[in-house]
């Protein structure tokens, strides 16, 4: 699973008024008629395809790509970064033959964090495909957003993107096949037959790259993953938020845990996670397999919500037993102007030990429905 | 500086208070009412013309909002451009495609500007804040999604009635619109131009709605400000032909340019009645220093200093002018509302469909009218004030010396006006500067300096001309009269003057408006031959951003008893940084079945048959502001790349005086891949009923959804007219006010003048003439001094006539008028200017009736 995207509850940029998405009424209007009958549902005995299913699925409502990673430099100097593509599908039931109409919404994230002086860059932005200005199809191989894009070169990813001063351009090549996440291809978020997602992620991409802040230009290498899902419908409406990590390991191996958090309090049974092995096999872990346990909480002073930034991780079955530390603190975006959401989403390092034998890693933790409801048309009715 | 003023006081305030003597007061009034009058009228003028163009510049700033470079073609841009730009241009450029075209609300047929934008990508260009809560995203994205929604500005929004959800049909092109409003502006940015008139869409609803699918009028861009200039020239030689850039100040001044001549011309209308004003200030200050010598004289003996007196009487002039520009301003504010009615039709008749903003008067406009109130009366009062100085103690005691010597200097004043003249008729000559007839302005103020100088020999010969007839038809009286204006040429000159001026300036633009209106008529019964004319309802005016497509054209050519149709498309182009229209029209329907009159007397079928491919014809007013002649060679823009026509002839026109070039619309249609229409004229086969045609062609149209406005030959004609006189409307309220400031200027100086021969009157009294003959001298003199201005305006009028017509018209807006002279019109106004001036004369000879001889006597 992964995140934050949902349905792409824009914002009328006009003024930077961005809008708090209370879209009820979206969805009770002509859009959920018509998703219920155009849009696909995520049903088990799905089909992977590569490199085809890297692409868009226009037939289902949202889609992501979100590319995180750890790099540093020879010297050892530490950066996390984030690139994220998200699609919408609008269903617009009027006709128009312009290019112009908008059949599907494009939101991209872009952030930096520089771990060494704690200093957190992100950007945002959103479009219409129009003519070329944004779009994730198999004919250009690329996904992309205005001049931020990854594109596919043989097994490889391309990321290039750049906003004022803060620029990447990284070459990702996978050590690994595409992990499937859930069972049967389908990735299930809650009761009911297509209340899923498909999802798939790159665990294991190793990055050569250049990174520029300012003035400065850095030679940067390290790991990188890429999740990519699409669904119609996910969430429910008692699900108020969920913790994903995803932690790159020392050993070669690489972990996936997330949970939902329920408005009572408790925890969503349909959390869930997997572990991929050295020679990326998989494992398929349920909610009972796992144990997220927050030890410490962080203040953001944007926000005012309290993310726990320091989690104690627990995989019995697996005789797995972390702790996860965020590399900083502040690592939230407010990204209210293009998703809706307002996300934590950063670097961490990982300690502790497997089968008694002390292990580390590094990885990246998002934590959502922290500061105030989640828009209500990420959520299933 | 407490002894100058106190002797201000007394010398001047007093006076013009009429603490000193009856009738003063009045006197004062008069003149303070006059250069308000003046002031008051150039004050509304200026105000109208900034409120009707004002908004559509300030519109054209904030449309534009950040952008600082802007792509566009008249005929649109094709949007697959805009992908090619990004490749091209770095990412620190930022683009934004726009849509940009009106719309008509059916109910009330007020104009709104429609912009087309990128919601979701434009906000780094404009300000677009919603007012009250921020738009839902439901409403958001039905603005995406639903063509038919758009943004209202929230004064709109109240004319209507409308609030997000609510409904509106809107006229666009041919077609007649639902919309529903998805939000509404905030009163700042694009929410507070054109008084509101501006809707904003989504760049895919506004392609739909205007039939633009595919197209963009133009692609704004953010360009790195301090790198502008080297963005222009990289964009300029990788641009694909056809295609223009610019920055979006030059928006404003090909406004400035389109408008120049009709706003040039209005203001110094405008300032006719100031300078009718001005004379009567001369004749104020004039007539105080004359009957004040004795008190000059004596001040003199007792010290004062003659540049004293000059500061003295200065004062005196420039405290009536700031008196009457105070006065004026209030006249200005109340005048400026009706003056912006004129103006604004005018405008968007002729030029562009904006809306008027709300008066506004400010603090510089003030200041100019205080000014110009002040300046006109120390200028005016300036060469009578200098005679002031030249009195001497000695003179305090001889009464009449003045007039004497002011006879001597007829001759030198004579010669000095013959020479103004002659200067006149060398400066009418002269080619416009800038496009601005500077030497015919020149000419007429010339014109008028001449009389001016001329005039006291005028009445002098005048009146010892009249002196016998009047004396036997009025008897004792008649002659005394005659012989009173004779006596006193100086003065009478000046306020004859005021009165010639007056009747002149009406005379010339008289005959000037009825030579244009006749020559527009005539022209459009030569040219305007087809039966039926049909445009878009969304057209206004002369504008043409409003198209017809080619299936609704080709309705109309196949509905019986249409014989041919010349379906016209004109285009707002830019021709070497100038505005003109680019015209295409059906050469052989015309040639067949139409006229055109060209300027060396050929026909159509001499001018516009054989190989036509590269040949253009262009308009009267082209050809004079960019000196084309026949033969020559003019290159066109075109997205095929520039393409050279021969000039093959020039045509008469009055619709534009910006110019037109016309090409065949084959020809058209090839180099600029565009198949609509801005009209059609529908020639009717011989025996077919107009107007049964006529309804067919109107529901065959409505059937397929087209909304089209169908006027018959006859109505177009009179529609034309109608357009001419409206424009001409505010010229004719202009002229009366100044024979209004003329009148109140005779009977002011006719009054000063009975004033300042009470002691001549007295004695007339005391010697036997009773009332009625004193008053039948006044009336007489009123007579003939109104006789003498009249005619003399007419013949100045005569003369300025011709520099409006041959220099000034022809030169701001390049077309012939035919002169013609409406002797009836000018007889009737003559009479009836005639009869005022004798009117006005009433009080004053009631005046000289009151006098008692006994006090006249013993004063003196």
């Amino acid at each position: 699973m992964k995140h934050c995207m949902a349905d792409l509850l824009i914002i009328f940029q006009m003024a930077n008024a961005a809008v708090f998405a209370q879209s009820e009424i979206v969805r009770q209007e002509s859009i959920e008629r018509h998703s219920q009958s155009r849009f696909c549902r995520a049903l088990p005995g799905y089909r992977f395809e590569f490199p085809r299913d890297h692409f868009s699925h226009p037939c289902f409502r949202t889609e992501w790509w979100y590319f995180t990673g750890n790099l540093q430099t020879s010297s050892g100097r530490q950066f996390g970064f984030e690139l994220t593509f998200f699609r919408e599908g609008m269903d617009n039931p009027y006709p128009n033959p312009s290019r112009w109409r908008v059949d599907d919404l494009y939101a991209a994230h872009f952030a930096i964090s520089e771990i060494e002086n704690k200093k957190f860059f992100y950007a945002q932005r959103l479009n219409r495909a129009g003519i070329g200005l944004a779009g994730a199809n198999q004919d250009q191989g690329k996904i992309w957003n205005g001049n931020w894009f990854a594109e596919l070169q043989g097994r490889s990813w391309r990321l290039e993107a750049a906003d004022g001063d803060h620029e990447i351009r990284l070459d990702l090549r996978p050590k690994k096949n595409p992990a499937i996440q859930g069972k049967n291809g389908v990735s299930q978020k809650a009761a009911g037959e297509g209340n899923a997602s498909h999802y798939y992620s790159l665990t294991r991409l190793e990055t050569v790259g250049r990174l520029k802040i300012g003035n400065s230009s850095y030679d940067v290498t390290g790991w990188s993953w890429m999740d990519h899902e699409f669904a119609t419908n996910q969430l429910q409406p008692n699900q108020v938020g969920w913790d994903w990590v995803s932690l790159h390991m020392e050993d070669g191996t690489e972990w996936m845990l997330y949970q939902f958090r329920l408005a009572d309090g408790g925890r969503d049974p349909y959390s869930s996670g997997s572990f991929v092995n050295e020679e990326g096999g998989t494992v398929y872990l349920s909610a009972d397999d796992f144990q997220m346990e927050p030890l410490a909480k962080w203040r953001s002073p944007h926000s005012g919500a309290d993310y726990p930034i320091r989690w104690r991780i627990r995989v019995p079955r697996l005789g797995l037993d972390f702790e996860i530390i965020a590399a900083m603190p502040d690592q939230e975006l407010l990204a209210k102007e293009t998703t809706g959401v307002i996300y934590w989403e950063g670097s961490i390092t990982v300690r502790g030990q497997r089968n008694g034998n002390p292990l580390q890693g590094r990885g990246y933790l998002e934590m959502t429905g922290y500061a105030g409801r989640l828009p209500a048309a990420m959520v299933s009715p | 500086m407490a002894l100058g003023i106190s002797f201000f006081y007394r010398f001047i305030l007093r006076q013009l208070w009429g603490v000193a003597r009856p009738g003063d007061r009045l006197r004062t009034a008069l003149s303070v009412l006059a250069v308000g009058l003046g002031v008051g009228v150039i004050l509304a003028i200026q105000l109208a013309n900034r409120s009707a163009v004002g908004s559509f510049q300030t519109s054209l700033i904030e449309v534009a909002g950040r952008t600082n470079l802007s792509i566009l073609a008249p005929n649109g841009v094709d949007e697959l451009l805009l992908p090619r730009l990004t490749e091209v241009l770095g990412p620190e450029v930022k683009i934004s495609p726009v849509i940009e075209s009106i719309a008509v609300v059916p109910s009330t047929r007020e104009v709104v500007r429609v912009l087309g934008i990128d919601v979701v990508q434009d906000q780094p260009f404009r300000e677009t804040t919603l007012k009250g809560a921020p738009i839902t995203p439901r409403n958001f994205l039905l603005l995406l999604m639903d063509p038919h929604s758009l943004i209202v500005s929230e004064s709109f929004a109240q004319r209507y009635r409308l609030q997000p959800g609510s409904r509106i049909s809107l006229l666009l092109n041919d077609r007649q619109e639902d919309y529903t409003v998805r939000g509404v502006l905030a009163p700042q940015g694009l929410g507070k131009v054109l008084a509101g008139n501006l809707v904003i869409m989504d760049i895919a609803a506004a392609q739909l709605a205007f039939a633009r699918l595919g197209k963009l009028d133009r692609i704004d861009l953010i360009v790195p400000p301090e790198q502008l200039a080297s963005y222009q020239n990289r964009l300029a030689r990788s641009l694909p032909p056809g295609l223009r850039l610019e920055r979006p100040e030059v928006r404003t001044e090909q406004t400035d340019k389109m408008l120049r001549a009709f706003r040039w011309n209005l203001t110094a209308l405008s300032y006719i009645s100031l300078v009718v004003g001005a004379f009567l200030i001369y004749n104020t200050i004039a007539i105080s220093v004359v009957r004040r010598r004795a008190e000059i004289g004596t001040l003199r003996a007792l010290g004062a200093t003659s540049r004293q007196v000059l500061w003295l009487f200065l004062t005196e002039a420039v405290l009536l002018g700031i008196l009457g520009a105070l006065a004026g301003i209030g006249l200005g504010w109340s005048l400026a509302g009706l003056a912006l009615q004129f103006v604004s039709g005018t405008v968007n008749d002729l030029y562009l469909a904006a809306s008027p903003t709300p008066i506004h008067l400010d603090s510089k406009l003030v200041v100019i009218a205080l000014v110009a109130g002040g300046i006109t009366a120390f200028l005016s009062a300036l060469l009578p004030a200098l005679e002031a100085t030249g009195v001497l103690p000695v003179e305090a005691m001889q009464h009449g010396a003045h007039e004497h010597r002011r006879r001597l200097a007829l001759r030198r004043y004579a010669a000095t006006g013959l020479f103004a003249l002659g200067l006149a008729a060398g400066t009418a000559r002269l080619p416009a500067w800038g496009r601005l007839p500077l030497f015919g302005y020149l000419a007429a103020v010339l014109i008028i300096v001449g009389f001016s100088f001329l005039m006291p020999l005028l009445l002098s010969v005048f009146t010892a001309i009249l002196d016998r007839p009047i004396q036997k038809l009025f008897g004792i009286e008649g002659h005394l009269a005659a012989r009173g204006l004779h006596s006193a040429p100086g003065r009478i000159a000046v306020l004859t003057m005021s009165l010639a001026t007056a009747v002149a300036m009406m005379a010339s633009v008289a005959i000037m408006v009825e030579s244009f209106r006749q020559t527009v008529q005539v022209w459009a019964s030569q040219t305007l031959r087809a039966d039926l004319f049909l445009k878009p309802a969304a057209q206004r005016g002369s504008m043409n951003v409003a198209t017809i497509p080619s299936k609704a054209s080709s309705i109309v050519r196949a509905a019986s008893g249409v014989e041919a149709v010349d379906a016209f498309r004109s285009l707002d182009i830019t021709y070497q940084n100038n505005p003109v229209v680019l015209g295409a029209g059906e050469w052989d329907t015309l040639v067949r079945y139409g006229n055109l009159l060209f300027v060396d007397g050929r026909t159509p079928q001499e001018v516009m048959t054989g190989d036509i491919s590269r040949r253009a014809i262009v308009s009267e007013p082209f050809a004079n502001h960019h000196h084309f002649r026949r033969g020559q060679t003019i290159t066109l823009d075109t997205p095929s790349g520039p393409v050279f026509f021969e000039v093959a002839g020039i045509f008469y026109d009055y619709t534009y005086d910006r110019g037109m070039i016309v090409i065949d619309r084959q020809v058209y249609q090839q180099l600029f891949q565009d198949d609509t229409a801005s009209t059609l004229a529908v020639y009717l086969k011989p025996g077919a009923n107009a107007e049964e045609v006529r309804t067919d062609i109107g529901k065959q149209l409505g059937a397929q959804g087209y909304q089209f406005l169908i006027t018959p030959n006859a109505v177009l004609q009179r529609a034309v007219l109608r357009v001419f006189d409206q424009t001409f409307s505010i010229t004719y309220a202009l002229e009366v006010i100044a024979i209004l400031v003329a009148a109140l200027g005779i009977s002011n100086a006719l009054l000063a003048f009975v004033i300042e021969r009470r002691r001549e009157l007295g004695i007339l009294r005391v010697l036997g003439a009773t009332r009625n003959q004193l008053r039948k001298i006044i009336l007489t003199e009123a007579a003939l001094v109104g006789l003498l201005g009249n005619l003399t305006g007419w013949l100045m009028g005569l003369l300025l006539s011709l520099i409006l017509i041959f220099t000034i018209n022809k030169q701001s807006f390049g077309w012939t008028i035919q002169f013609l002279y409406p002797a009836k019109f000018l007889a009737l106004s003559g009479l009836a200017i005639f009869l005022v001036t004798i009117i006005t004369g009433l009080y004053p000879s009631r005046v000289a009736g009151r006098f008692a001889p006994a006090e006249v006597i013993s004063i003196e």
